[in-house]
């Protein structure tokens, strides 16, 4: 059965309830008997005080018999005996009201009492009424008779009075035991559920302190990191499955530093699982596994590009090697070029101020050409409409010859001679005309060369003043020329630097490049550090082999390079002396630098 | 010794055409022509010679030949006409003239006959110069196929020639 702190609690309060509400019901009840007693007592005290006042009464009645008997007058005597009826009545009264309240024992003596005061009443009315008469026999009769009644009354109500204050004594001293029975139900009781209050208390107050005591201690010592405790409490109640979530809490929280253990010790195999969705140390571990594998895959890609780049780097260096050796000789050649060149351009100049005078005065010749070239075809046309007119002559001259011929045919046989004549003219005029016919064609052809052969000229003018000023712009680009080849021969010295500083750079890049394989190797071991997973191990594996290639093929191509070095340098063999980077003058200008002074004591650190 | 006539030959829309040298007055350039009001459509008008006016027949028209714009080698040729008893003048004009020439009688044709009308009369011969043939006028009956005015003093200048 699980107790709870709830129901220890409910148990030991409704105890300590309980035990009041009785104690409370005691009280009440004894309190509400004493305030009985008490009214009892009170009751029986107006008794006594109303008894009193009965034999007060009494007396006064006596009094105003004896007054009425020693009444000098009477009208005082009559005076006096309805006072006498007067109180009377008062005692017959206030006697009745006593007996509304009295006890069964006192209304006995109550009725005693009043037998006894019908006999004084009785007595006093036969003296009053002789002491009308006869006073001195009324007063002996009231000391005799009167008086014995009297004494008997009053006797009977002081027996009355003792009674009840008898009675009164009794009633105290009932209600004083009961009371002290009380006191002492009640001190019992109120000690009882003291020690149970105080019992209980001290048990829950103790079973909790001492669960959550220990709570806190396993939550201080986890606060602190230590995760190695745990604390054992069997009691069913909310401090034990405090305690019992504080233990698996610890247990979580050690398999998370297992996983995180797991993890610096370089496994990623490991599966850091969240044990909800608001467990962020799980999901913070998760997503550290997941990154520690994408970065360590990326560092083996990075490791593997590293490796492969140093052999382009490696490759590279050859060729900038190469290539600054290359540079050299073209730089010596390129500088003999250009000292030609720079006489070739110097004579270019020459012949261009040449070329421009002559292009000048070519002008000036085309311009009168053209002029000429006009004279003469005006010639030409005055020559062809001259034509004309011969033409007309002749084509007159052969109509009149057939006319001729014709007369001579009419004239029969004396005109035969004449008709050969006619003949013959005709057949000059047909030559004639057939000649100018053929000078104005060849005229109207000339004119027409002549005009093209103008036009051509009129176009020729402009095109040798175009070339005469194209021809100074070569003058002038002939002088940049000039100037620019000197800056060319001086760019070519700052190339012989640059090749100078490229060969320095490619040996640096060549031990850089080693560096760099050294360092993804380093890289490589550093990453071995961590395990991912089967296929990630497998392409771990292979990397360092593929490294290892890369490294040793930078290697050998950076002691082909220095074997090449070498090689140079035993060919040119008396340079062995010379210090570093020796550099040689060429004969046209530029620069030959060897780089094989085999003095770089990097050089010792490539295989050969 | 074969008999030969000289002929005046002259060039018509490509072809050779002849006419007797006895009829032949004079050869003249084109020159401008007078109209004449009312007239056939091959009479062109007059035109004034040293003072004599001669009418002129464009030959084309004539033989009922395409009409062609004058040029250069455009003659007209004064001829001698007999119309009736007498010689008329008459200006032909032709697209040119060659030269007067020999052309053998011998060697004459007469007009070919076809059968049917074909109004062959102008033609009085097809004579050969190498080649080539040429066609003869008759002029009386070329120029006997339409009326001429006859023109008033004609006959004061008409050759003897017939």
């Amino acid at each position: 059965m699980r107790l709870t702190i709830k129901a220890k609690l409910a148990a030991s309060f409704g105890i300590v309830i309980l035990l009041s509400v009785i104690a409370g019901a005691l009280s009440y009840m004894k309190l509400s008997e004493t305030i009985a007693a008490t009214q009892t007592i009170v009751a029986a005290s107006g008794r006594l005080e109303k008894a009193m006042q009965l034999q007060a009464t009494l007396l006064l009645q006596i009094r105003a018999e004896k007054n009425a008997l020693l009444a000098a007058t009477d009208a005082d005597f009559d005076r006096f005996t309805a006072e006498v009826a007067t109180l009377r009545t008062t005692m017959l009264k206030g006697r009745d009201e006593i007996y509304a309240v009295a006890t069964e024992n006192g209304r006995k003596l109550l009725d005693q009492f009043a037998v006894q005061y019908t006999a004084v009443n009785a007595a006093q009315d036969e003296a009053l009424k002789i002491g009308r008469a006869d006073r001195a026999r009324g007063v002996v009769l009231s000391t005799t008779e009167v008086r014995k009644a009297v004494g008997q009354a009053t006797n009977g109500l002081t027996e009355y009075v003792h009674y009840v204050q008898g009675l009164m004594a009794e009633r105290a001293e009932a209600a004083r035991t009961d009371g002290a029975n009380a006191q002492l139900l009640l001190l019992g009781i109120v000690t009882a559920s003291f020690i149970i209050a105080v019992a209980s208390a001290l048990w829950i107050a103790i079973n909790i302190s001492r669960g959550v005591g220990r709570a806190v201690d396993l939550a201080e010592a986890v606060a602190t990191g230590d995760l190695s405790q745990t604390v054992s409490h069997n009691s069913n109640d909310e401090v034990g499955d405090l305690i019992k979530s504080l233990n698996v809490m610890t247990a979580n929280l050690n398999k998370m530093a297992t996983v995180a253990d797991e993890i610096a010790s370089g496994n990623l195999t490991v599966e850091a699982k969240r044990l909800s969705d608001k467990d962020t140390l799980g999901m913070a571990l998760e997503r550290m596994v997941e990154k520690l594998r994408q970065i360590v895959s990326e560092a083996l890609t990075a490791a593997q590009n590293v490796s492969a780049g140093s052999q382009q780097l490696s490759a590279s260096a050859e060729q900038l090697s190469q290539g600054a050796t290359e540079q050299a000789s073209s730089a010596e050649e390129a500088s003999s070029s250009m000292e030609e060149m720079a006489a070739n351009v110097k004579q270019n100049a020459e012949n261009a101020s040449q070329t421009e005078k002559i292009a000048a005065q070519s002008a000036k010749d085309a311009e009168a050409s053209g002029t000429a070239v006009g004279r003469a075809v005006e010639a030409m046309q005055t020559i062809a409409s001259k034509i004309t007119i011969v033409q007309e002559i002749a084509r007159q001259t052969d109509l009149l010859a057939l006319n001729a011929a014709v007369e001579a045919a009419r004239a029969g046989e004396h005109g035969k001679g004449f008709a050969v004549v006619a003949s013959e003219v005709r057949k000059l005029a047909e030559r004639s005309q057939a000649a100018a016919t053929e000078i104005g064609q060849l005229s109207g052809e000339t004119v027409k060369v002549a005009q093209e052969a103008g036009g051509m000229l009129a176009k020729l003018v402009p095109d040798i003043k175009r070339t005469a000023e194209l021809v100074e712009e070569i003058t002038a680009a002939c002088r940049e020329q000039d100037v620019g080849s000197a800056q060319i021969n001086q760019a070519i010295q700052q190339l012989d630097q640059v090749g100078q500083q490229n060969a320095g750079a490619s040996e640096q890049v060549s031990a850089t490049s080693e560096e760099l394989a050294a360092q993804a190797d380093q890289l490589q071991s550093t990453i071995a550090y961590f395990r991912i997973d089967e296929t990630a191990g497998i392409s771990n594996a292979a990397s360092p082999a593929a490294l290892d290639g890369a490294v040793s093929q930078l290697r050998s191509k950076a002691a082909s390079m220095a074997a090449a070095d070498r090689g140079g340098m035993k060919k040119q063999a008396p340079a062995k002396s010379r210090p570093a980077r020796a550099v040689r003058a060429a004969g046209g200008g530029g620069f030959a630098f060897s780089l094989d002074d085999g003095e770089d004591e990097r050089d010792a650190d490539f295989r050969r | 010794m074969t008999e030969t006539a000289q002929y005046l030959t002259l060039g018509l829309a490509g072809e050779i055409f002849g006419i007797s040298i006895r009829n032949v007055r004079e050869i003249l350039d084109m020159r401008p022509i007078s109209r004449l009001p009312h007239a056939p459509h091959f009479l062109l008008g007059m035109i004034d010679v040293r003072g004599s006016g001669y009418p002129i027949v464009d030959l084309r028209l004539k033989l009922d030949l395409p009409n062609v714009a004058t040029t250069e080698a455009t003659r007209i040729i004064i001829l001698d006409v007999p119309v009736g008893d007498r010689l008329v003048g008459v200006g032909f004009v032709a697209d040119c003239v060659f030269e007067v020439t020999d052309i053998d009688e011998a060697t004459v044709e007469s007009v070919p006959q076809v059968g049917g009308r074909w109004t062959s009369d102008y033609i009085a011969g097809i004579g050969r110069k190498g080649d080539k043939f040429v066609v003869l006028f008759d002029l009386a009956k070329l120029m006997a196929q339409t009326g001429l005015p006859a023109p008033a003093d004609h006959g004061a200048h008409a050759p003897a020639a017939a």
